[in-house]
């Protein structure tokens, strides 16, 4: 409730009124005296015309007559007259006379042809009637005060009377009211009493309604705070939830910015970064995901589809060898105010791809000697062919000479052993890009990547073959030696990009080797 | 015919005064009335307004600067003032009478009869006067205008 000085509406009403009032009287006195100004002058006239007829007849004479005394008499007769201020007579052959009261500013005047009193219509002089200016404006200043008088007085009687009557029925009882509902505090029990003269008008319709007002206040008042609480303990439930979830909660708008998360998604991001406090977590998140394109286009994603877009990805630490993995949840949703925002939901899945990358390695690479296996190998020709449609690729099939001798004498640890140290080597020979494989036993597959080179498959079959022949020490102290027959083709030699017909074409090819002395190269004609 | 029925009542007026009024009421002829003058009054003919203006005070001199002497004719002044006014004797009295109250003017000497009025114009050079038509003899008195008896009164 504001303290404000309020000014008391009577107060107002009677200024009003009165200052209408006296406008009002100031106008009625003004028209008053100009109507009354009109009117003097009118009947100055009248009176002025009206003495004119009564002497015409003499004055005629007198101007037909050129008779200066009778003239000199009809102006002294007119002149008695108080109205008359200054008389004229003219005779148009004779005489031309004036008399004067007293030298005053002319008022009304009139003037009067005189006629021939013998030649009907003929003009043989003049009269003029002057009154004084000073007897109009007297005459009409007293119309006009005795109008104000009266005017005023019964104005203001009259205002007075309504004032009254206004302030009992209606100023009061409203200030009455008014100044009660202002000391009402919102959502008290306190209310109007009623007035009893005014049960029945407009006043008590008010108050009545003014009181059923604060009753619905009162107990929408009650209602609201009951709500408020239901919706704090919810909030408080759902706020526990969010923060309590083993899920890294949050929130991001179209840019990628981030709204809102939970402590769970703090916990997780500061993991990755615990020795740099000063970082925030919004910076942190910045960092980490703003590095992994694949985050912007799974945003992109998730912004162009009502789907869940999912996606892992690796958080690279710094002093940390393998990365930790995100599995990250993206769905766009409109929030209550109309904008669009990604809601996200991380979990830590380092553990599960750790362990995938396990079974996916045991799946595809020989435990011993960290080759590929046959079938992983192929899909990845496979699919270099796909994508490099023009590209050679060489195949090398190795298989080892007297290494069948070295499993019989030294048992199956040392031929293990053998193939493990012919595997290092055959990796130190090659490029990081190239396959190679184990077929099986002592038989292996080296596929050349983008091999352009003509020379290069004799080159690497040269390294093999020197590689391969320097002893092998055993656990046991024991040197042993193998050699290896190496059959080579090519896409273009073979004419074909089928893997099982490359292999084929080199198996061939080693065999001729093996027949032909071992421990030799060749390629396919 | 009215010139003499006047004539006989103004010689046995007791007698023939019915028999005069008789006659003007029943016999609507009347005589024409000449204005005469001096015969050595040397003035141009003068007209109807001329006359009204002299005889009615408005004018004194004559066009020769001479002071005028109307003379009005009693036997014909009715008709005369009814010619040159066309008002009533009675209106022409009452004028003269304000006039002659404000001292400065009199009005026209009235004479009764005829051979006086001739007289008088023949004896007054500035005399002017006006008779019956049947008694004028060109060679005592000038003509200065004539009212036919079945003129309109004057109006200007």
């Amino acid at each position: 409730m504001s303290h404000i000085r309020i000014k008391s509406i009577h107060h107002k009403l009677v200024l009003t009124v009165v200052s209408i009032m006296l406008l009002l009287a100031a106008v009625t006195a003004g028209l008053v005296y100009y109507y009354e100004a009109k009117q003097a002058h009118d009947q100055t006239e009248k009176t002025l015309n009206q003495l004119l007829d009564t002497v015409s007849l003499t004055a005629s004479i007198a101007a037909y007559s050129k008779n200066e005394q009778i003239a000199q008499d009809v102006l002294s007769g007119l002149l008695k007259n108080t109205v008359v201020q200054r008389v004229e007579i003219k005779s148009d052959e004779g005489f031309s006379l004036s008399q004067e009261r007293q030298s005053l500013p002319i008022g009304t005047s009139v003037v009067k042809n005189l006629i021939s009193p013998f030649n009907v219509g003929e003009v043989i002089g003049r009269v003029s009637l002057h009154a004084s200016a000073n007897y109009n404006r007297e005459k009409a200043i007293q119309s006009a005060i005795f109008s104000i008088i009266t005017s005023v007085s019964l104005i203001a009687l009259t205002t007075l009377i309504i004032l009254w009557q206004v302030k009992r029925q209606v100023s009061a009882p409203l200030s009455y009211v008014s100044n009660t509902l202002h000391a009402i505090e919102a959502g008290s029990v306190k209310r109007i009493p009623l007035l009893n003269s005014h049960k029945r008008d407009e006043l008590g319709r008010l108050g009545g309604d003014i009181n059923a007002l604060l009753d619905t206040l009162g107990s929408q008042f009650d209602a609201e705070r009951v709500l408020r609480k239901k919706v704090e303990v919810a909030e408080q439930q759902l706020r526990h939830i969010y923060n309590s979830s083993s899920a890294g909660l949050f929130v991001l708008d179209e840019q990628g910015e981030l709204l809102n998360y939970n402590s769970t998604f703090t916990r997780i991001l500061d993991n990755t970064e615990q020795a740099n406090e000063s970082l925030t977590t919004n910076d942190v998140f910045k960092r980490l995901l703003s590095q992994q394109d694949e985050f912007a286009i799974l945003i992109k994603q998730a912004l162009g589809s009502y789907q869940l877009e999912a996606h892992d990805f690796p958080l690279v630490e710094a002093g940390r060898s393998a990365p930790r993995w995100m599995h990250c949840l993206l769905s766009k949703m409109v929030d209550s105010s109309g904008d669009i925002v990604l809601e996200g939901v991380i979990f830590d899945v380092t553990e599960r791809v750790h362990n995938e990358e396990i079974i996916k390695r045991e799946a595809h690479y020989d435990h011993l000697t960290g080759m590929l296996r046959r079938n992983p190998a192929k899909m990845q020709f496979e699919s270099y062919i796909t994508n490099n449609p023009s590209a050679n690729a060489s195949f090398l099939l190795l298989d080892l000479d007297g290494f069948k001798q070295v499993n019989d004498i030294y048992g199956h640890h040392a031929g293990d052993q053998v193939l493990s140290i012919v595997a290092e080597r055959l990796f130190k020979c090659v490029r990081a890009s190239d396959v190679i494989c184990r077929l099986g036993g002592d038989e292996f597959l080296i596929i050349l990547m983008n091999d352009h080179d003509v020379n290069l498959k004799s080159e690497v079959a040269n390294k093999i073959l020197d590689s391969i022949s320097q002893p092998i020490s055993l656990d046991s102290d024991e040197l042993v030696s193998v050699g290896v027959s190496i059959g080579m083709t090519d896409l273009r030699i073979s004419q074909s990009t089928h893997f099982e017909t490359l292999i084929k074409d080199a198996d061939q090819v080693m065999y001729e080797v093996k027949n032909g002395g071992k421990n030799s190269y060749q390629i396919k004609a | 015919m009215f010139g003499l029925l006047v004539w006989t009542s103004y010689f046995k007026p007791m007698k023939f005064i019915t028999l005069s009024l008789l006659l003007l009421f029943t016999s609507p002829l009347l005589a024409d009335i000449v204005v005469i003058g001096n015969l050595q009054n040397s003035n141009p003919v003068m007209s109807a307004r001329d006359v009204q203006e002299i005889y009615m005070g408005r004018k004194r001199a004559l066009a020769d600067n001479a002071i005028a002497y109307p003379i009005d004719n009693s036997d014909l002044r009715k008709e005369f003032y009814r010619y040159l006014t066309h008002r009533p004797i009675a209106q022409i009295n009452a004028y003269w009478a304000r006039l002659k109250f404000s001292g400065h003017r009199a009005p026209p000497e009235i004479l009764l009869d005829t051979k006086g009025i001739i007289s008088k114009v023949k004896a007054n050079k500035n005399a002017i006067a006006y008779i019956n038509d049947q008694y004028v003899e060109e060679s005592e008195v000038r003509i200065l205008f004539v009212i036919k008896e079945s003129d309109e009164p004057y109006q200007n």
